[in-house]
């Protein structure tokens, strides 16, 4: 589950927004179970890397599909660069599961988290009835910081291998 | 071709010595004797050369030569096989050292990576002229080829909850 923090605000017609995270941002901490049982702690667990965070819609959704799969087969350059990949989802273990060893994923997979608890941490979009997480992604920097975010309110629109790569390399080459 | 009963012209059955080329023997021997802990062997001063044991006479061998004074190098690569416990204290013993522990890629590292697909855990360093030198130790973990070279930290996220470092 998510820890909320004080990102959330109630919006003048009673519903909860959430501000979208900003570049330079900490990203806020998230407790996550992944596939295999590690609960990982987004994002000091990963502290010292640089990270891409995928939220996907579920293992239903083709282009989360691709987008998963795509960074699986990227996991040698992604690894050159330095580069963590941690994704989840509001899909239980065994969906979750199957799609690890369906796409043969070797990045964690968080399992089961709650919609909601999520954007109101992140400013992700849920979908109608928060049955889902909407494709969100994040770059974050080796400090846990925000270097880009990806809002989709839909299925498509999301981060991707190459484009994570390039950044991070114009990014490390630029370090002080 | 006559080949063995298994199938082999001979039973090579381990890998048995390696060696380097170097530019300033006298340095090597102090590197390679001092820091690294190899028991110095054998040197050959006509040939600009020292041998070097690993654990006790005839186990495993480490030879360096002096190269020429060339300014182009052409380094080598060597890997020694240690417990899981020592390479996952390499780091820091490395750098009580006053030597950079890297990772596969060469970027300065506090933490040993893993192969997913041996697996095996490993921290590498360099010699002082600039041969990559690896300590290395097989995990009893299953092999995760997808998981691909990670830190061991990463290994540890993706894998079951029971997992240890053994």
């Amino acid at each position: 589950m998510a820890h909320v923090g004080t990102h959330s605000a109630i919006g003048p017609d009673g519903v909860v927004t959430s501000p979208r995270l900003r570049n330079g941002d900490r990203f806020p901490d998230l407790q996550i179970t992944a596939v295999g049982g590690r609960t990982i702690t987004l994002p000091a667990d990963l502290a010292g890397s640089y990270v891409a965070v995928l939220f996907y819609r579920g293992s239903w959704c083709p282009y989360c599909n691709a987008q998963l799969a795509a960074f699986s087969r990227a996991r040698e350059l992604l690894a050159a660069t330095d580069i963590a990949v941690v994704a989840l989802s509001v899909d239980d273990e065994a969906t979750s599961r199957a799609l690890v060893d369906k796409l043969r994923i070797g990045f964690p997979i968080g399992y089961g988290v709650n919609a909601d608890d999520i954007a109101a941490t992140t400013g992700a979009y849920v979908a109608e009835g928060s049955s889902y997480l909407q494709s969100t992604g994040f770059v974050l920097d080796r400090d846990g910081r925000i270097l880009v975010a990806v809002y989709s309110s839909g299925a498509i629109g999301r981060l991707l291998p190459d484009d994570v790569v390039g950044l991070v390399k114009y990014v490390a080459a630029h370090e002080p | 071709m006559t080949t063995s009963p298994r199938g082999r012209l001979v039973d090579a059955r381990d890998l048995f010595e390696a060696h380097l080329t170097v530019t300033d023997l006298e340095r090597s021997i102090r590197f390679y004797r001092d820091v690294v802990g190899l028991t110095l062997a054998h040197v050959v001063d006509a040939r600009r050369a020292a041998f070097f044991w690993f654990g006790t006479p005839g186990n495993a061998m480490l030879g360096v030569w002096e190269a020429s004074s060339a300014p182009q190098r052409v380094t080598l690569h060597v890997a020694f096989r240690t417990s899981v416990a020592d390479v996952m204290a390499a780091p820091g013993a490395l750098r009580t050292a006053g030597i950079t522990p890297l990772d596969f890629d060469g970027r300065p590292t506090d933490q040993p990576v893993v192969f997913g697909w041996m697996p095996a855990a490993s921290v590498f360093f360099r010699d002082p002229d600039d041969n990559l030198l690896e300590y290395i130790a097989m995990l009893s973990h299953e092999p995760r080829p997808e998981v691909g070279v990670v830190p061991w930290r990463m290994w540890e996220l993706t894998a079951p909850s029971d997992l240890t470092a053994s």
